[in-house]
């Protein structure tokens, strides 16, 4: 157990500096970071002033090492847009992002859940069948497509609810559910194959062999087993969308991390977008590592693998 | 799948296609399927009218895509412009047609979905292979390779390598590439595990066989069946994120138009022309539905265990 805990930890840093890694090369592309980093009216005196100050005149691993101390200590850069470090910038930018992945990961699994288990307690049935087929829609249409279609059903023609921005509490209804209808797809069928496969396990056989009722069995029997692989998904998912609600946080005008940094990228101001990539790869990296650990205490024969 | 156990020009490749207990040769046995599914038939007819619009649009579209008229702008659905021209879905803010603008996009939204499948599959299951062949050290750096590549936000990534290397349709389809292909190599991996261990791939070795030829000769055919499933839903993957991409400001411009991008215009006259931004919508959803249901059929086809 305590070895299967020490062998994830170490593949989470690994993952962890490989990713700086990318991160660091991301500004390389170019060519030259320097005239990456600094805004476009500066002048070749302050670029080549940049470039000896940050170390890019260095050779290459040199400054990914420096890189490396310095994001370890905190520091992700500076924006030259906003005028301030990235860091605090992009964990202002944060919980709004939490904020939305959250609700939309519960809105998900509240739809996804009891259409999961009906699809699979009335398996090849059309109710099946015709579940399976709007989980198959909601996975094909596009997040940002939904998004506007909701806007302009919402709140350009019906007026219940506001376009962007999140000043009032129902800001996050059309964001949310927007987002969280391209997971209902995936999370229903999940849900269903896991009954179906607990399903047929004997200890349900054996409660329905007792003679408990079919609610009773697929409630207190199957689906507590059944939603075991699910948790593992919801966690992967969770991470995913911490960094992955970049469109339609530009959909809604989203104040989250996604919104700061397509601005970014549309500003030039790359720190933000570095620290952004750098820090949902992290969010996603521990998401992961905590389910996993999570999933041996829920169930302690994966450690033992 | 039948696996094969001889290499080429021995007995096991001159033995005509197996066939089922019903007799058919698989391609038949495929044919069959298809027609008698509701689900692939349906996917298979909208996959088509995909590419018939995207290699013939020149043909199909009834005008000119890039033809402004700013006399005839954000005209509704079913209008005549004062020149007699008829316009079935109506012009956009520039007075272009609307109609012949989707049919066109249907061009970009295909060459990336093929093309990011291709790259990604090649990527993908040279990894899978590699890594489940050989195992240890191999495997575990390749399989810590997918995690890095998971862990990086895909869109914001794909956004900023395009906004640094500039956006161009090769860049476009190389970095979509880059972010589908761990779902393949993790697939193949695990599948070759267990092929490895497999008779065939003992007896090969037996024989003295390079691991290289073993890989592609023997064991690849009989891991391909998920491989084809997992193309079907990245060309679908592709479309949308190209399509976001596009919506984003970063897709391909100039002449050729795309059904993100009109998507993208058509959200700031929602008030006034809803339908600018429905219609590339519906094409999108449409193409990605129909793809998503062959690939689901396909899956079910090949493999029932993996029905879901």
């Amino acid at each position: 157990m305590g070895s299967y805990v020490l062998s994830r930890l170490a593949q989470a840093v690994v993952v962890l500096l490989a990713v700086a890694f990318i991160t660091f090369l991301l500004l390389h592309l170019s060519g030259d970071p320097a005239l990456l980093l600094m805004p476009p009216d500066a002048t070749r005196a302050q670029v080549i002033e940049f470039r000896t100050q940050m170390g890019f005149d260095r050779p290459f691993f040199e400054q990914f090492f420096q890189f490396l101390g310095r994001i370890l200590s905190g520091d992700l850069g500076y924006s030259w847009r906003f005028q301030e470090p990235v860091l605090p910038l992009v964990l202002e930018r944060l919980p709004a992002t939490a904020l939305l992945a959250v609700t939309a990961l519960i809105f998900s699994l509240i739809i996804a859940i009891p259409v999961g288990v009906i699809s699979a307690v009335k398996r090849d049935t059309p109710i099946d069948n015709a579940s399976m087929v709007l989980a198959l829609l909601g996975q094909s249409i596009p997040g940002f497509w939904i998004g506007i279609m909701l806007i302009f059903l919402f709140s350009v023609k019906l007026g219940w609810l506001p376009t962007s921005g999140w000043e009032t509490p129902q800001s996050i209804i059309l964001p949310a559910v927007t987002l969280g209808l391209a997971l209902v797809g995936r999370n229903a069928r999940l849900v269903r194959s896991s009954m179906l496969e607990v399903l047929g396990e004997d200890y349900v056989k054996a409660a329905r062999a007792k003679g408990l009722s079919e609610w009773r069995v697929v409630n207190h029997h199957a689906l507590k087993n059944a939603l075991l692989p699910v948790v593992t998904v919801v966690g992967l998912e969770l991470g995913i969308l911490l960094g992955g609600t970049v469109v339609i946080e530009v959909v809604f005008a989203w104040p989250g991390i996604g919104m700061l940094s397509v601005q970014a990228v549309t500003g030039r101001d790359y720190p933000i977008v570095q620290a952004v990539i750098l820090l949902s790869a992290v969010l996603f990296t521990l998401t992961n590592l905590a389910v996993d650990l999570l999933y041996t205490r829920i169930d302690p024969r994966i450690g033992y693998k | 799948m039948s696996q094969r156990i001889a290499g080429p020009g021995t007995l096991a490749e001159q033995t005509p296609p197996p066939r089922s207990a019903g007799g058919l040769s698989r391609p038949a046995e495929v044919l069959l399927g298809i027609i008698t599914s509701k689900k692939a038939m349906f996917g298979i007819l909208v996959i088509l009218m995909v590419v018939i619009c995207a290699v013939f649009s020149p043909w199909i579209a009834p005008h000119d895509p890039a033809a402004q008229s700013l006399a005839f702008r954000l005209a509704p659905m079913f209008s005549t412009a004062p020149d007699g021209t008829f316009h079935l879905l109506g012009t956009d803010h520039l007075g272009r047609d609307v109609l012949s603008r989707a049919i066109y996009g249907a061009r970009v939204g295909l060459i990336v979905g093929l093309s990011v499948a291709l790259i990604a599959t090649f990527i993908g299951v040279t990894i899978g292979l590699v890594a489940g062949y050989f195992g240890g050290w191999i495997d575990a750096v390749l399989m810590r390779l997918c995690d890095v590549q998971l862990a990086l936000p895909a869109i914001l990534l794909a956004i900023a390598i395009l906004a640094i290397t500039g956006v161009s349709l090769l860049n476009i389809v190389l970095i979509l590439a880059l972010t589908q292909w761990v779902a393949f190599a993790r697939v193949v991996r695990s599948a070759t595990l267990s092929e490895r261990e497999k008779e065939y791939v003992l007896a090969a070795r037996a024989l003295g066989f390079g691991s290289a030829r073993i890989i592609y000769r023997y064991i690849l055919p009989n891991v391909f069946a998920p491989i084809i499933v997992i193309a079907t839903f990245a060309v679908a993957q592709a479309i949308i994120i190209e399509a976001a991409l596009s919506f984003l400001g970063l897709g391909i411009s100039g002449a050729t138009p795309s059904w993100g991008a009109m998507l993208a215009d058509g959200r700031t006259y929602l008030a006034i022309a809803p339908s600018l931004a429905t219609i590339p919508g519906l094409f999108i959803t449409l193409s990605v539905v129909g793809i998503n249901l062959f690939g689901d059929w396909l899956r079910d086809f090949l493999d029932p265990k993996l029905k879901m």
